[in-house]
């Protein structure tokens, strides 16, 4: 059958050469990787049987949670919620534990979906222990993130969205997190790797993997996002509110 | 205020007190047509498709019609829908709806009804710019009566609106962003568990959920509508059938803003598959059973001298039964048939599980509240009925009523006595024996506090209790009235059976009525328990699956939409109000007859005059006033720890052509497996 197809296609495409078309009528389209999929995909770790429940440590914090909101709008503390589930779950969030989260918040699962597979930064799909979130955004383009996308792939031997067979790392492509002053970035898990060339990448992706202590933040010699010229402004330190304390 | 505002140079007033209309109803006020695929009158307002853009004066941007409310700033303002720029506008977006859809209109079933197809003609561009490929969605399935081909889905999120508000099963969801947007389950092959989920076929603009019974069957410009009801519930539901050829291709709802709004259930959407079965199978000559299983086939002359020969017997005791479909012209018919052969066994099929009903004054089986007020009422109580199963229109009805924004006190506003369901709202349950109906009789309940202080209570009860308790609703009336401080208009009360409220109207009901004779002739009638004590059996209808092998006389008769003189008949429903239906033949068979027709000829032959309704019969059924009130006195006698249990255990099962219709019936087998129908879909999903 499918040679009788590509029969056809080299047939069609002579034809619209004769016919001075150029235009491609038999295209196929880009492959979607599952994490990018809107519906559940049935595997052998997440499925209708795997089992999610809060830790006793966490469910404390489910109430605290709950507790900013009224009683009747409960399901406000969805996002909080599944954030929490992700990341007992090791970074991603399984049906069940949506399942779960929509309980709680006395919604139906269906809400759940919604909202897990609205928003990219929940992943529905397992990954590995380091999820390896390289932005590609303008300016870590202009500044070579192509680069720092390429060395990912040969280090870690794996295409964008697949994870290596060691279950250590997780490679995907993401839009901008907004550390733009020092592009080109990289995010995994939850520290920003900033500055980056080649080098850098390959071994802060060595010390991730050998588990020793890492330097997050830019890569270089640079402190923060200060220019060549060091500090010049906001010299006192700074005053709150800082970043909240609940996650 | 009064705003006064142009569309189109026309001049319009809105008072802003009195309406809360937005630009897309002033317009279709004023009789100018604005597309849309988003907004529909019966769902929330989303706004997602913006087709709707119109022009107004003083305002940067055009403005989604179907989502802006008509306020003090559109005082002065002129609103302009046919210049070049709103043209424009729609042109954009057309073309944005159809970079992605496919152009398979040849073999899509919703050709001809697509609201895509219409407006692209009437909006679009003629011609398209896009050369880049198309996105393609997976086919989903939900269940066995919806097909959904997603591909062709526009987004405008109508189905799911529909669901989660009106129905009330979160089931579809918006799944993912952007390109990657889908409408779906998120699940494989989940099966849409509400009894009205063939309504997103209706409210769907493209081809993307369509009815999997009708597929490639036909096309909307070759049908001819017929107005018909829906039999199978006592609100008797406004459908149209659609025909061709003597044959029932789809049935669709009849848009009736008092009863139905736009939706029926999918028990009636999907029925008509039956008829087709029926056509096959069903004997068409009149025959006589002479071993078991072997008929000979009569003539309609020797099989009714064999009828009278058995009703006229002096030794046979005859029980008329009666189904509930049959209208009332032949309620009367054989209701004065019995009455001539000097019996009073007749009963309809319905009357017969029901304990009590007092048919002297009509407000005592005819429901005097509107249905279109329901939703006005602020406390609901359920008394022995499931309105998920019994009545899935009022069900939706009720659940639009607004209990307060505080869940605690709303959960309080809802009672139900009887089997627990899941009717898609948060209730309080009472109990489920007599007992605590009888406490509520006697304002022992700590419920009847909520039930004083409400403004307008509703007390619904249902055949599930109707058929334990052996009141009639007057007494049962003026003990609530007694109880609870209510007035009349607060009980509403449900019945079973399209042609309750016609039977009683007949006269034709019995207090304790049992089959107790030896002879049993049923019209039409298949839900009757056919006992040892029966030695012949009479039917006339169209199909039996009951009690097929003790029929010993067959009687082919018509259909109940053939079966009238003229063009039209008239039904009444529990609310008094009348639906019309219009004449449709589909039985091929030459010999089979009306049920009318045999009942006339039945009377000819016992007496030649014409029939007219005898003036004494009408007195017997009459209580005095003083029984009346001797009756209400009269007290209680139950037994309290019987359980009021519903009476249909499948939805999917309660009609001969229901349980005909393939695709309904494989329906309700999956959702017998999975236990769905009491335990609810998502609130008692164990969570590990």
């Amino acid at each position: 059958m499918f040679r009788s197809l590509l029969k056809r296609t080299t047939f069609l495409n002579q034809l619209n050469k004769s016919n001075g078309f150029n235009r491609n009528y038999f295209k196929q389209s880009t492959l979607t990787r599952s994490d990018a999929l809107s519906r559940h995909v049935e595997t052998e770790d997440n499925n209708e049987h795997t089992p999610f429940d809060f830790t006793q440590e966490n469910l404390v914090k489910v109430e605290k949670i709950l507790a900013k909101y009224p009683k009747q709008y409960r399901q406000s503390a969805l996002i909080p919620l599944l954030d929490l589930a992700q990341r007992q779950n090791g970074g991603w969030i399984s049906l069940r534990a949506m399942d779960k989260v929509a309980h709680i918040c006395g919604i139906a699962p269906m809400t759940a979906y919604e909202v897990a597979s609205f928003y990219t930064m929940f992943n529905r799909t397992k990954i590995g222990e380091n999820f390896v979130q390289v932005c590609t955004t303008t300016p870590c383009m202009l500044r070579g993130s192509g680069e720092i996308i390429k060395t990912c792939k040969s280090h870690l031997g794996i295409q964008v969205g697949e994870t290596t067979p060691d279950n250590k790392f997780t490679l995907v492509e993401v839009e901008c997190l907004g550390a733009c002053v020092n592009a080109p970035m990289m995010c995994i898990n939850d520290d920003f790797y900033e500055d980056l060339t080649s080098a850098s990448t390959i071994n802060l992706l060595d010390q991730i993997k050998n588990n020793k202590p890492t330097k997050i933040g830019p890569q270089t010699h640079r402190k923060a996002a200060e220019g060549p010229q060091g500090k010049t402004t906001l010299l006192e330190p700074p005053v709150g509110p800082t970043c909240r304390d609940d996650l | 205020m009064i705003i006064r505002f142009k569309i189109n140079e026309i001049e319009c007033e809105v008072n802003e007190e009195k309406e809360d209309i937005t630009i897309l109803q002033a317009c279709t006020a004023n009789g100018i047509e604005i597309p849309r695929f988003c907004y529909h009158e019966k769902l929330t307002i989303a706004g997602n498709c913006r087709m709707c853009l119109v022009y107004v004066t003083n305002e940067e941007k055009l403005l989604a019609a179907c989502g802006i409310p008509l306020d003090e700033n559109f005082d002065d303002e002129s609103i302009e829908t046919e210049i070049d720029e709103i043209l424009k506008a729609r042109e954009g977006v057309m073309e944005f709806l159809l970079i992605n859809h496919p152009l398979d209109c040849p073999i899509c079933d919703q050709g001809g009804e697509c609201d895509l197809q219409e407006q692209t003609l009437a909006y679009g561009l003629d011609t398209g710019r896009f050369y880049i490929k198309k996105r393609a969605v997976e086919i989903k399935t939900f269940g066995r009566l919806i097909k959904g081909i997603m591909t062709r889905c526009i987004h405008c999120t109508r189905c799911v609106r529909f669901l989660t508000e009106i129905a009330g099963v979160n089931e579809l969801g918006v799944l993912g962003r952007g390109y990657n947007m889908e409408i779906g389950t998120y699940k494989k092959n989940v099966m849409i568990e509400s009894e009205l989920s063939g309504n997103i076929i209706d409210l769907c603009p493209v081809g993307a959920l369509t009815s999997a019974v009708y597929a490639y069957k036909g096309r909307p410009w070759e049908l001819k509508n017929i107005k018909g009801i829906d039999i199978f519930d006592t609100l008797l539901t406004p459908i149209n059938y659609q025909v061709k050829g003597g044959e029932i291709f789809r049935i669709l709802p009849r848009i009736n803003d008092r009863i139905n709004e736009e939706w029926i259930t999918d028990k009636v959407r999907f029925h008509y598959e039956s008829y087709k079965i029926i056509e096959k199978i069903r004997k068409e000559t009149p025959s006589y059973k002479i071993q078991a299983n072997k008929f000979i086939e009569l003539t309609w002359k020797t099989a009714l001298k064999m009828v009278f020969k058995v009703l006229l017997n002096k030794k046979n005791k005859v029980d008329l039964i009666i189904g509930s479909k049959i209208n009332s012209t032949n309620l009367r018919i054989y209701k004065e048939l019995m009455n001539r052969l000097g019996s009073k066994n007749y009963i309809t099929e319905n009357g017969l599980m029901f304990k009590k009903f007092n048919y002297d004054l009509r407000e005592n089986y005819i429901n005097s509240n509107d249905l279109y007020n329901v939703d006005k009422n602020d406390l609901v109580l359920l008394c022995g009925i499931n309105l998920r199963v019994e009545s899935p229109l009022l069900n939706i009805k009720l659940r639009n009523v607004n209990f307060g924004d505080d869940e605690i006190e709303s959960v309080k506003k809802i009672g139900i006595i009887g089997n627990k369901f899941d009717w898609k709202h948060e209730s309080e349950y009472i109990g489920a024996t007599l007992n605590s109906m009888l406490k509520l009789f006697e304002g022992r309940l700590p419920y009847c506090q909520q039930i004083k202080k409400s403004k307008a209570p509703l007390i619904i009860v249902g055949p599930s209790l109707l058929t334990r308790i052996s009141l009639t609703l007057q007494e049962m009336r003026a003990i609530f009235m007694k109880a609870c401080n209510l007035k009349p208009e607060n009980i509403l009360i449900i019945t079973q059976g399209a042609n309750f409220g016609m039977a009683l109207e007949e006269g034709l009901f019995k207090e304790k009525f049992s089959i107790g004779g030896n002879v049993l002739y049923s019209i039409d009638s298949n839900e009757v328990q056919v006992t040892n004590k029966i030695n012949y059996v009479i039917y006339q209808g169209i199909i039996n699956d009951k009690f097929e092998n003790k029929i010993d006389l067959y009687l082919p008769s018509k259909h109940y939409f053939e079966d009238f003189e003229g063009d039209r008949e008239v039904y009444m429903n529990t609310f008094g109000q009348r639906s019309e239906i219009e004449k449709l033949s589909i039985s091929k068979g030459n010999k089979i007859k009306e049920n009318s027709m045999i009942g006339y000829i039945q009377l000819m032959y016992l007496n030649n005059k014409e029939m007219t309704r005898k003036e004494k019969e009408q007195k017997d059924i009459k209580l005095s006033y003083r029984e009346m009130k001797k009756e209400e006195k009269r007290k209680i006698k139950v037994n309290k720890y019987l359980t009021i249990n519903n009476i249909i255990e499948n939805y999917y099962m309660t009609d001969i052509n229901i349980r005909l219709s393939k695709n309904l019936m494989i329906t309700g087998q999956l959702r017998k497996e999975k236990k769905i129908m009491e335990a609810g879909i998502w609130k008692n999903r164990k969570c590990i």
